[in-house]
């Protein structure tokens, strides 16, 4: 049976983060109440899609989805589990913010199948914690953290922050010593980013400097230690524990998104609409994939990436009509799918696999991309060693200068 | 055959938006040649470049015929004449074709440089000047203070001017009325041996050359032998006829006084020069038109195609501009940094701009200029002067004796509040002060000698920002003058980039340097190692900059919806890369190689 990644996007917040550029914000519980019921209308609807499908994880971000009530969260999970084959031993993870869930909340969590929490900690410097906007303090995210292992949860992320104002290296080393003690399974860790239509753009902050942002990135691995190691630019894991849906997104595996600017990427045929459980065919003519493109756009081998709308003020008026939640949409060609396997593959620390291209492919990745190859190996950026390809720290430092030669 | 008191031949001359165009399609509008509803803007300007810069690049002429209050029937032959100094031959040619000039005024701005220069330039070539006073319906129009400045100022009679409104069609009759009465008829010999001037020739691909020209004397039908005098080209007529709007009328003869065209199955501009005199080949006039000279080209540049592959496309695309363009000049040249390509001669920087401009979009090329220069003189040490237009050509120092550049007289016309810094711009420019003039109490006239490769880059850019965009600026070349000079190499990662060569005066080379290398290190990207930038004269380094080895570039995050934005960054990237020449192994932008019009940071 084939396998998909479900993400359910929850664009709550308590306040907005001073670097944050998600599609996020406060809103009235009214608000969060209708959001979940155009989520799970929006989760029947696509069902008749999916069909053949069994969902092997599932991942709801935000946004904060701990902020909503359980109960909300609980519908979601009822109308998953009545319309999609949710397998037993499925990934379930939930974005938790420090002081937005209790231990109550996060064993109704336990209940509803979810057996991972991502914590957002940031930062273990309540200083720095108050520039970035973040509503906890450490203290906040510890007891959240000893309520999930309470509660019962054995796969915990925690995502960190480098280069956030006035953090050094010592800092930086400090709070992720701190973590490592705690033993999470899993970490995330990403330098901050400036992004414009942020407050942090417009303000003069007293940020690290390129040389200081890659030493405490380099520097990770000799904290961690042997516990953990790399498996892709931003993610560190304790062996076994991987985040099994965002190697989807990195492997170019099928996975379907629900709620505001929520993407997927499918392949199979849109024409024949994958509809062989005709009991579930709906009628309505609106609700076929392929209206959203021109006959002549269908793809020979099935490749499609969708994006939904970002309003949320549109998405609660959503009526039923599939083609106006979709906002983008890509009707991938066989060279976008190689230089996307290849880019995101490489994002991967196992890189990609020789022999899997050209079994995915039929065709030797050193046909188009020999000088890229080579030009990089040289470079010191990318490695071979034998089947695999992959990048070196330099080249994960400079990876889009690799990429784009592969695009 | 057409009465020759009843033919006005006429052109009209203002300085750059005063209007001379708009009311040229109203004289055309109210004759009747066209409806209201043919009408565009800008009858006259039928290259889309024209039209958007709101500039006249070809000259051009129209006949209308106009019924005059005296019950009479006028034909009326506007020869519109481009406005830039760039052109100034061409302009001196289509003046030389008419025998009265319409001067257009701006009632709010009074006279600026180019009117200065284009009236002068009418009256050196003996036309009867009229002033009309041309915006008076705007709130700021001053149009006695206007007169006033015309008669004080120019000399010319200015009271009883037409007031009008080119754009909204004010006063329009009286202007037509005004040509009729005071611009003379042309007082040529029909029966004389056929003496035509040449203003100007276009050609097309069916009927090959178009020539536009003024009789002076005699006739020209079909099957005439004609000579070009100049060019010593002959050959047969096969069409003559008048200029309609945008239109070719072809009628039996042209006749002394008329102005109109002729076809002759002529393959190329060249052999039809501007200010060439037409005559028949078997009975000769005795005397050519005055006046002609060949055109030289004032500024050079290398033109590259962006992409390699593609030169053969600039020299087909370059040969087919030639066609209609005898102005511009090319011939092949080699870059070690640049590939293939071409030095092309232009008449000015704006001629630069329109030739490339043309190139990328009519021909569809992606191009990579190196920065424009003038023409030195290099006086060898045994006696021989080479005229130098490519800086790499430059002979080694010890071969050379002295060099000599360009040098132009120039006219600014600037208020008073803006003297100091014009003053101090001219200096900074190598300005040698000859004098100034107030024209009235709040506006001065500066005159000045300058050397034209200090105006060619952004002198025009200077002047406008440096006195908030009310300076006006006219010149004319003088001649040549001894200079020390030096070229200046741009040296990228411990490699000459022959294409980044330019040629300084020697007590501008540390400064200059400076800035190209402050310049470059903002349009170098930064490699995986350190790039140094240096500017040396004669071996000697001068300057340098360093663009930093590439640290970091990693999008930490990429989830599912990430990956299209992602996908376009990477694109765009690539776009990049694609626009970048290599040069040993540092990718420099094709932006960059035009670094060196852009040092001047004062503003």
């Amino acid at each position: 049976m084939r396998k998909i990644g479900v993400y359910i996007h929850i664009p709550f917040c308590v306040k907005k983060c001073n670097y944050c550029d998600f599609n996020s914000g406060p809103y009235s519980v009214e608000i969060q109440q209708k959001y979940v019921d155009s989520l799970c209308k929006e989760m029947i609807a696509k069902s008749q899609f999916f069909s053949c499908y069994q969902v092997d994880t599932v991942f709801i971000g935000g946004g904060t989805p701990s902020i909503i009530d359980a109960q909300l969260i609980g519908k979601i999970f009822d109308t998953l589990n009545k319309y999609y084959r949710v397998s037993n031993d499925a990934e379930i993870s939930i974005e938790c913010n420090p002081g937005t869930c209790n231990e109550d909340k996060l064993k109704q969590y336990l209940s509803l199948g979810i057996n991972r929490i991502s914590f957002g900690l940031q930062s273990t410097d309540n200083d720095q914690l108050a520039v970035l906007g973040r509503i906890h303090r450490y203290e906040d995210f510890l007891k959240s953290y000893n309520d999930a292992r309470s509660a019962g949860f054995t796969n915990i992320n925690v995502d960190l922050m480098g280069a956030i104002p006035n953090q050094n290296l010592e800092s930086f080393k400090e709070g992720l010593l701190k973590i490592k003690g705690l033993g999470p399974e899993h970490l995330s860790i990403y330098s901050l980013i400036i992004e414009e239509g942020t407050p942090f753009y417009n303000m003069n902050l007293n940020l690290a400097d390129e040389d200081e942002e890659r030493e405490m990135v380099h520097i990770i691995p000799s904290i961690l230690g042997d516990e953990y190691h790399q498996y892709e630019i931003s993610n560190y894991a304790k062996k076994g524990y991987e985040c099994k849906h965002n190697i989807k997104y990195w492997k170019r595996d099928e996975y379907v998104g629900f709620g505001v600017s929520a993407a997927s990427l499918l392949s199979f045929d849109l024409i024949s609409n994958n509809s062989h459980d005709d009991k579930r065919k709906i009628d309505n003519k609106n609700n076929k994939l392929s209206n959203l493109f021109d006959k002549e756009q269908i793809c020979i081998e099935p490749s499609y990436r969708f994006k939904n709308i970002s309003s949320v003020k549109d998405y609660i008026d959503y009526d039923g009509d599939l083609v106006r939640l979709n906002d983008e949409r890509e009707c991938l060609e066989q060279s976008d799918i190689e230089s996307e396997y290849i880019f995101l593959g490489l994002r991967m620390n196992e890189g990609v696999l020789i022999s899997d291209y050209s079994k995915r492919f039929y065709k030797n990745i050193f046909d188009e991309y020999d000088n890229a190859v080579n030009k990089h190996i040289e470079n010191g950026l990318l490695i071979r060693d034998g089947n695999q390809l992959y990048l070196s720290e330099r080249g994960r430092d400079l990876s889009n200068y690799v990429f784009k030669d592969f695009v | 055959m057409t009465d020759q008191s009843k033919i006005r031949n006429f052109c009209i001359v203002a300085h750059i938006d005063h209007g001379k165009s708009t009311l040229a399609d109203r004289i055309i509008e109210s004759t009747g040649l066209l409806t209201s509803r043919e009408m565009q803007d800008q009858v006259l300007d039928n290259m889309d470049l024209e039209r958007e810069r709101g500039i006249t690049i070809k000259s051009q002429a129209v006949r209308t015929v106009y019924k005059a209050k005296d019950g009479n029937e006028y034909i009326l032959n506007l020869i519109d004449t481009p406005g830039h100094v760039d052109f100034n031959y061409e302009v001196s040619r289509s003046l030389a074709a008419c025998d009265g000039a319409i001067l257009v005024v701006d009632a709010a701005q009074g006279i600026e440089a180019q009117t200065l220069a284009n009236v002068y330039l009418a009256l050196d070539h003996n036309l009867d000047v009229f002033p009309v006073i041309n915006k008076i319906d705007l709130p700021s129009a001053e149009p006695q203070r206007v007169k006033d400045e015309i008669e004080d100022v120019i000399g010319i009679e200015a009271q009883d001017a037409p007031l009008i409104s080119a754009k909204n069609g004010i006063g329009i009759d009286e202007v037509l009325e005004a040509v009729v009465n005071k611009i003379p008829a042309p007082k040529g010999d029909p029966d004389a041996p056929l003496k035509a001037l040449i203003f100007d020739s276009i050609y097309d691909s069916y009927k090959g050359v178009i020539v536009f020209c003024r009789l002076m004397d005699g006739r020209i039908k079909k099957g005439s032998q004609v000579l070009m005098m100049a060019t010593k080209a002959t050959c047969e007529v096969v069409e003559v006829g008048t200029f309609g709007a945008g239109q070719f009328i072809p009628c039996d003869e042209l006749s002394a006084g008329m102005v109109g065209y002729f076809t002759a199955s002529i393959k190329n501009v060249r052999d039809t020069a501007v200010g060439d005199t037409v005559t028949e080949a078997k009975n000769p006039c005795k005397e050519p038109c005055p006046g002609y000279k060949k055109v030289q080209s004032m500024v050079y540049c290398g033109v590259y195609p962006a992409d390699g592959a593609k030169y053969p496309d600039l020299r087909d695309a370059l040969e087919k501009l030639q066609l209609n363009d005898a102005s511009l000049n090319y011939e092949p040249e080699t870059s070690i940094a640049l590939g293939f390509g071409f030095r092309c001669g232009f008449l000015g920087l704006l001629h630069l701009e329109i030739v490339q401009e043309r190139l990328e979009r009519e021909y569809n090329l992606d191009l990579v200029t190196t920065a424009p220069g003038v023409v030195y003189h290099v006086h060898t040490t045994d006696g021989e002067m080479i005229e130098l237009t490519n800086p790499s050509n430059l002979p080694d120092p010890s071969m050379i004796d002295y060099m000599e550049e360009p040098i132009v007289s120039a006219e600014i016309m600037v208020t008073t509040e803006f003297i100091g810094s014009i003053m101090e711009l001219c200096q900074e420019r190598r300005g040698r002060y000859l004098g100034m003039e107030y024209m009235e109490e709040t506006r001065a006239l500066l005159k000045y000698e300058l050397p034209l490769n200090e105006i060619i880059y952004d002198f025009f850019d200077a002047l406008k920002s440096r006195s908030k965009g009310y300076a006006s600026f006219d010149y004319d070349l003088k001649g040549y003058e001894k200079s020390e000079l030096i070229k200046l190499d741009i040296l990228v990662n411990h490699e000459e980039v022959d294409a980044l060569s330019f040629i300084v005066h020697k007590d501008t080379a540390y400064e200059r340097g400076r800035k190209m290398c402050e310049k470059l290190k903002e349009e170098i990207p930064r490699h995986l190692f350190e790039v140094p930038i240096q500017a040396a004269v004669g071996g000697k380094i001068i300057a340098r900059e360093t663009v930093k080895a590439y640290r970091k570039d990693v999008l930490a995050k990429c989830y599912g919806g990430d990956i299209t934005r992602k996908k376009k960054l990477l694109e765009k990237q690539k776009e990049g890369k694609k626009r970048m020449r290599q040069v040993g192994n540092v990718e420099i932008p094709q932006a960059a190689f035009m670094s060196v019009l852009k040092l001047d940071d004062k503003k």
